[in-house]
C-alpha cells in the first residue's frame, strides 16, 4: 500500500516526496550504539521502497537530499545511512529534527540534492570543551565522516570520550550547503562560544629582555640581602631563626657588598629604587665543581653598574630642593 | 726502538720556532735619518719585540709569551743559571715540608704559599684564535639551532706562529670535537669522556691537539630574523665566575711545556672561545684565557662562584677538609674617590682574571678537513659525535649513505672528515686497530691519494664496519624504533584488526567489518 502511495507521489511530482519523520527511538528493534550511530551523524533512514524507486531516477552518486519541513520552510540536506527505515517513515537525528522544528510524526519532504564539493567550511565549537581534545584534527576526521554534507547555520553533535561536542556552522564555500565527502576541506575555527581571550604571552620582542628579578627573587634561595628593607624582612619572618646545615658546615656567609663604604647604602637603597632592578647578594656556592655553567636568562646588569646607578639616583635626588619647609619667608616687623 | 713521547709532555713545535728567532722588529729608514741606506741610527735600529711604545703603536695589548720570555731574560744578561726565568704561580702548601709536622699541625714561611696580589697578566700564551673556515662552526651551531639547548665543544687544532705579533702564536681551529655532554637551555655541564684516550690517540696521529674549548651562549631574540640577545658586554661580564673556573681547570689540564721553566711547565695554551650574540644580535666569537694566576687558584681549589653575581668569584672561606690551605687574596681598585685601595678577595671581579684573545676567521677560508657543506655537490653529512639526543646518529645508515656519495678513488676525500676518522676509532662495532689508522692518518696528512685508496682496499676492520653497517642498517635506521605513522586516524581505522576490513566496491574505501553500507559513500556492501 505504502509502495504505491509512494509511486504517486513520485510520478506527481518529480523527484521528490513526503515521509512522516520519527527520531531514532521509534527504530524497531533499536540498540543503543545505532541510535548514538544516527545521532552524531548526518544521515538518516528510510524505506526500502525509497531505494527501488532512488535506483529508477538513477540519482548521481553520492546520494544527498534535501529535507525541508513544509510547515515553517526551514531546510536541511543529509545523506542516507541505511534503507531500513519502516515503510512510510523515515528515521532522523534528533538534532536534524530540532533543526528543521520537527516533531515525531510529523511530514517532511524529501529531496534529492546534488551539492558542490566543500572547499572551505568554518565551525564554531558551542563548548570550551573542544579546547580540551589534545588532537582536535584526528577527531574531527573521525567524526566528520559520519556526516555526508554540511548546511549553513547547522548545529551538528559529535561525540567524544562520552561526551557530546557540538559545532555551529558558521561559513561555507563554495555553497551554503556542500558535500564533504572526498573532498580537501580547508577547516576554520571561531573561537568556542563562551571563550574569553587570554591576553597572550608575547614573546620578548627583540630589545626587551626580561628584566631582572627583584630581592625577594634571592631571598628564596635560603639567603637573605642583608637588612633589605621592610618588605624582605616580612618575606622572611614566617621562617625566622638560623638554617643549618645537615654536614655541619657553616652556613655559606651572608652577603658582602663589593664596596663596603656603600654597603649600607646598597642595602638600604634596594627598596627605595622601584624602577630599578635589585642589588642581587653576593652568595658563595662553595659546593661547586669545574665543568658544569650555566648561563642567565635575564637582563643582567653588574654589582657595581647598578651601584654607581643607585649612587647617582640618590644624588639627583639630594640635589633637588626638599619641599617640607615650602613658602616665602617673613618677618615679624613688617616691610620697612 | 725509540719510544717516542707523547705530544703533552713535549715542547710544541711552534715554541721551538720561535725560541730560534730573534724577534727584533725591524725599521725602515725614517725621515730622520741621515745616512746611506745600509747603515742604522737610533732611529731605524731594531727594537725589541717588548718594546711598549711599539706595542701601543700596533694596538697590541699583551705581549706574546715569548716577547715576555725574552723580556724577562734580556734584562738579565746571558748567564747560564737564568736560562730558566718563569716560576709557577702556587696557591697550596708545597708539601713534605720537612722542616716540620704537616699542616694541621705545622707550617712554615717556606711552604706556606704567598698572599695572592691580583695583577692583570702582561702576557698571553696564545695571540689569536683563528677559525679555519665558517662551516666548521656552523655545524657546531646546527645544535643549538635544531635543539634550542646550548652546547660545549672541544677546538681540534695547532699552534702557528703568529705574524701580526711579535714572536706571536696563534691557535688555528680545525675541526671541532663534542664530547659527552649534559646540555640545557641555559647550561651545559661536561660527562665523564670514555672515549678521551682514543681521542687524544687519534688527535696525536693526526698532528693536532686540542687547542681550547668552545660554548655556545645564545639566547633566542627573534627567532624569525634568527637574532641572539646581546648579554656579555661590559656592563655584564664577558666570561662568568663559573665559565672561569672551568677555563682554569681546563688549562690545568693541557699544561704549557716549556723548558724556560724549572718546573718544564708553564700556564697553558688552552683557550675558551664563547659564542654569543654581539651588538648586532648576531652571533660572534670572542676568545678569552684565564690568567696563570686563576689557574692556580682553581689548582689549590681556594675560588668559587657566586649564585647570583657571575662577574664576581669568591675565595673559599671554609677548608675543605683539615689540610686543605686557603692563601689570602687581595687586588687593587680604585675606589669611588679615584684611590688606589687594597681588596680583599670576598668577592673578587673576575675580569681581574681574565686576558682576551680575538678570535676570528680568515678572509681565505682554509679545510683540514672537508665538512659536510664545503663540497657542495654532497649533500650527505657525515654525522657529529654525541648527538643522539636530536636523533643524529653515526654509523648504520648515515655511513652507508655518506660512503656512497664517495667512489673508491674519492676515498681520501671521505677519510679527510675528522668525524668520520673519530668514528672509525670509537665506533663500538669494529674499532680500527692504531697500526691502520696510523696509516690512513698519514695519508690524510700528507694528502696521498694513493696510500688512501690502498688503505680502503686492503683494510680487513673497515670492510668489516662497512658489512656490518649493511646488514643491519640498510634498511634504515636501525638504532632508532621506526615510530608507527604518526596519524592516529590512519592509525586507529585500519590498525589493529586489517584482516576484519571489507573494501567499497563503488568508492573502494576501507570500512570497518561490523558495517552493512560504505561509511564513506553511504552505499551498500556489494557481495
Amino acid at each position: 500500500m505504502f509502495a504505491n502511495f509512494f509511486q504517486q507521489q513520485l510520478r506527481r511530482t518529480t523527484r521528490h516526496f513526503d515521509l512522516i519523520v520519527y527520531g531514532p527511538v521509534f527504530l524497531p528493534n533499536a540498540t543503543q550504539s545505532k541510535i548514538s550511530e544516527i545521532n552524531y551523524g548526518g544521515k538518516i533512514l528510510l524505506p526500502s521502497s525509497a531505494l527501488n524507486l532512488l535506483m529508477q531516477y538513477n540519482i548521481p552518486m553520492p546520494m544527498l537530499f534535501k529535507l525541508t519541513n513544509m510547515a515553517v520552510q526551514r531546510v536541511t540536506h543529509c545523506g542516507v545511512l541505511e534503507f531500513s527505515a519502516p515503510e512510510g517513515q523515515a528515521i532522523l537525528p534528533l538534532w536534524m529534527m530540532q533543526q528543521l522544528g520537527l516533531d515525531d510524526g510529523d511530514t517532511i519532504r524529501i529531496e534529492s540534492a546534488t551539492l558542490p564539493k566543500a572547499t572551505f567550511a568554518k565551525l564554531k565549537p558551542m563548548s570550551l570543551e573542544f579546547l580540551n581534545i589534545t588532537n582536535p584534527k584526528a577527531v574531527l576526521e573521525v567524526e566528520l565522516r559520519k556526516y555526508a554534507c554540511l548546511t549553513k547555520n547547522d548545529r551538528i553533535p559529535t561525540s567524544y570520550a562520552g561526551q557530546t561536542l557540538e559545532f555551529l556552522v558558521v561559513d561555507l564555500k563554495p555553497a551554503n550547503s556542500v558535500c564533504i565527502i572526498e573532498c580537501d576541506v580547508n577547516l576554520d575555527f571561531d573561537p568556542p562560544e563562551g571563550y574569553v581571550e587570554q591576553p597572550r604571552q608575547v614573546t620578548p620582542a627583540v630589545t626587551a629582555k626580561p628584566p631582572a628579578p627583584d630581592a625577594s627573587a634571592f631571598i628564596g634561595a635560603g639567603q637573605k640581602a642583608g637588612g633589605s628593607g621592610g618588605t624582605g624582612q616580612n618575606a622572611t619572618s614566617v621562617f625566622g631563626g638560623a638554617g643549618r646545615r645537615l654536614d655541619g658546615k657553616k652556613k655559606p656567609s651572608s652577603s658582602v657588598s663589593l664596596s663596603d663604604g656603600t654597603g649600607v647604602s646598597t642595602s638600604n637603597a634596594a627598596p627605595v629604587a622601584n624602577d630599578l632592578p635589585a642589588i642581587p647578594p653576593v652568595v658563595v656556592n662553595e659546593d661547586y665543581k669545574p665543568g658544569r655553567v650555566s648561563f642567565l636568562r635575564y637582563d643582567y646588569k653588574r654589582v657595581d653598574v647598578l651601584e654607581k646607578e643607585l649612587r647617582e639616583k640618590e644624588a639627583s635626588k639630594a640635589g633637588q630642593p626638599s619641599n617640607v619647609f615650602r613658602g616665602g619667608n617673613r618677618t615679624l616687623r613688617g616691610a620697612r | 726502538m725509540v719510544i717516542e713521547v707523547p705530544q703533552t709532555e713535549r715542547v710544541n713545535d711552534v715554541d721551538v720556532f720561535l725560541s730560534t728567532q730573534d724577534g727584533q722588529i725591524q725599521r725602515p729608514k725614517g725621515p730622520n735619518c741621515r745616512h746611506p741606506v745600509r747603515q742604522k741610527c737610533t732611529n731605524c735600529l731594531p727594537v725589541d719585540p717588548f718594546d711598549e711604545e711599539y706595542l701601543k703603536e700596533k694596538d697590541i695589548k699583551h705581549m706574546s709569551f715569548h716577547a715576555h720570555v725574552r723580556k724577562l731574560l734580556g734584562s738579565q744578561g746571558k748567564g747560564t743559571t737564568l736560562k730558566k726565568p718563569l716560576e709557577n704561580f702556587r696557591c697550596s702548601l708545597k708539601p713534605n715540608c720537612d722542616a716540620h709536622k704537616p699542616f694541621p699541625k705545622g707550617i712554615c714561611t717556606k711552604c706556606k704559599p704567598q698572599v695572592v696580589t691580583l695583577n692583570r697578566q702582561k702576557f698571553r700564551h696564545v695571540d689569536n684564535i683563528q677559525i679555519e673556515n665558517q662551516e666548521l662552526v656552523n655545524q657546531f651551531l646546527d645544535y643549538w639551532r635544531l635543539s634550542g639547548h646550548q652546547r660545549v665543544g672541544f677546538l681540534i687544532g695547532q699552534y702557528q706562529p703568529h705574524l701580526e705579533v711579535p714572536l706571536g702564536i696563534k691557535a688555528t681551529v680545525a675541526a671541532i670535537y663534542e664530547p659527552p655532554q649534559h646540555c640545557r637551555e641555559d647550561g651545559i655541564e661536561f660527562l665523564e669522556d670514555k672515549n678521551q684516550k682514543t681521542i687524544d690517540n687519534l688527535l696525536e696521529m693526526l698532528g693536532l691537539q686540542r687547542v681550547g674549548w668552545i660554548f655556545t651562549d645564545c639566547w633566542t631574540a627573534n627567532s624569525a630574523e634568527g637574532t641572539v640577545h646581546y648579554t656579555r658586554h661590559k656592563d655584564s661580564f664577558f666570561l662568568s665566575a663559573e665559565e672561569c673556573i672551568t677555563a682554569a681547570m681546563l688549562q690545568n689540564q693541557h699544561p704549557n711545556i716549556t723548558e724556560y721553566s724549572m718546573d718544564r711547565h708553564y700556564g697553558s695554551k688552552f683557550v675558551t672561545v664563547v659564542a654569543s650574540g654581539d651588538e648586532s644580535m648576531h652571533v660572534n666569537f670572542h676568545g678569552y684565557q684565564v690568567s696563570n694566576q686563576c689557574a692556580a687558584m682553581v689548582e689549590a681549589d681556594i675560588l668559587c662562584p657566586t649564585l647570583y653575581t657571575p662577574e664576581l668569584a669568591y675565595v673559599r672561606e671554609t677548608p675543605l677538609s683539615e689540610e686543605h690551605y686557603i692563601t689570602d687574596v687581595q687586588f687593587s681598585m680604585k675606589n669611588e674617590y679615584g684611590a688606589e685601595v687594597m681588596k680583599n678577595g670576598r668577592p673578587l671581579p673576575v675580569e681581574y682574571l681574565l686576558v682576551d684573545v680575538p678570535a676570528g676567521m680568515p678572509k681565505e677560508p682554509h679545510y683540514t678537513f672537508h665538512v659536510g657543506t664545503s663540497n657542495k655537490s654532497k649533500s650527505a653529512k657525515f654525522n657529529v659525535e654525541n648527538r643522539q639526543a636530536i636523533g643524529q646518529l653515526q654509523g648504520g645508515a648515515n655511513l652507508i649513505q655518506y660512503s656512497s656519495e664517495f667512489s673508491t678513488n674519492q676515498f681520501l676525500e671521505q677519510a679527510t672528515n675528522f668525524h668520520f676518522l673519530l668514528y672509525l676509532v670509537t665506533n663500538d662495532q669494529v674499532q680500527i686497530s692504531d697500526e691502520w689508522m696510523k696509516r690512513l692518518c698519514d695519508a690524510v696528512k700528507a694528502q696521498d691519494r694513493g696510500t688512501a685508496m690502498e688503505w680502503a682496499q686492503e683494510c680487513e676492520d673497515w670492510h668489516q664496519l662497512m658489512a656490518l653497517a649493511h646488514a643491519n642498517g640498510g634498511s634504515g635506521n636501525d638504532d632508532i624504533p621506526v615510530i608507527p605513522n604518526g596519524d592516529p586516524f590512519s592509525g586507529s581505522s585500519s590498525g589493529g584488526s586489517r584482516g576484519a576490513v571489507w573494501s567499497c566496491g563503488h568508492c573502494t574505501f576501507q570500512n570497518e567489518a561490523g558495517r552493512q553500507d560504505c561509511s564513506m559513500c553511504g552505499l551498500p556492501a556489494a557481495d
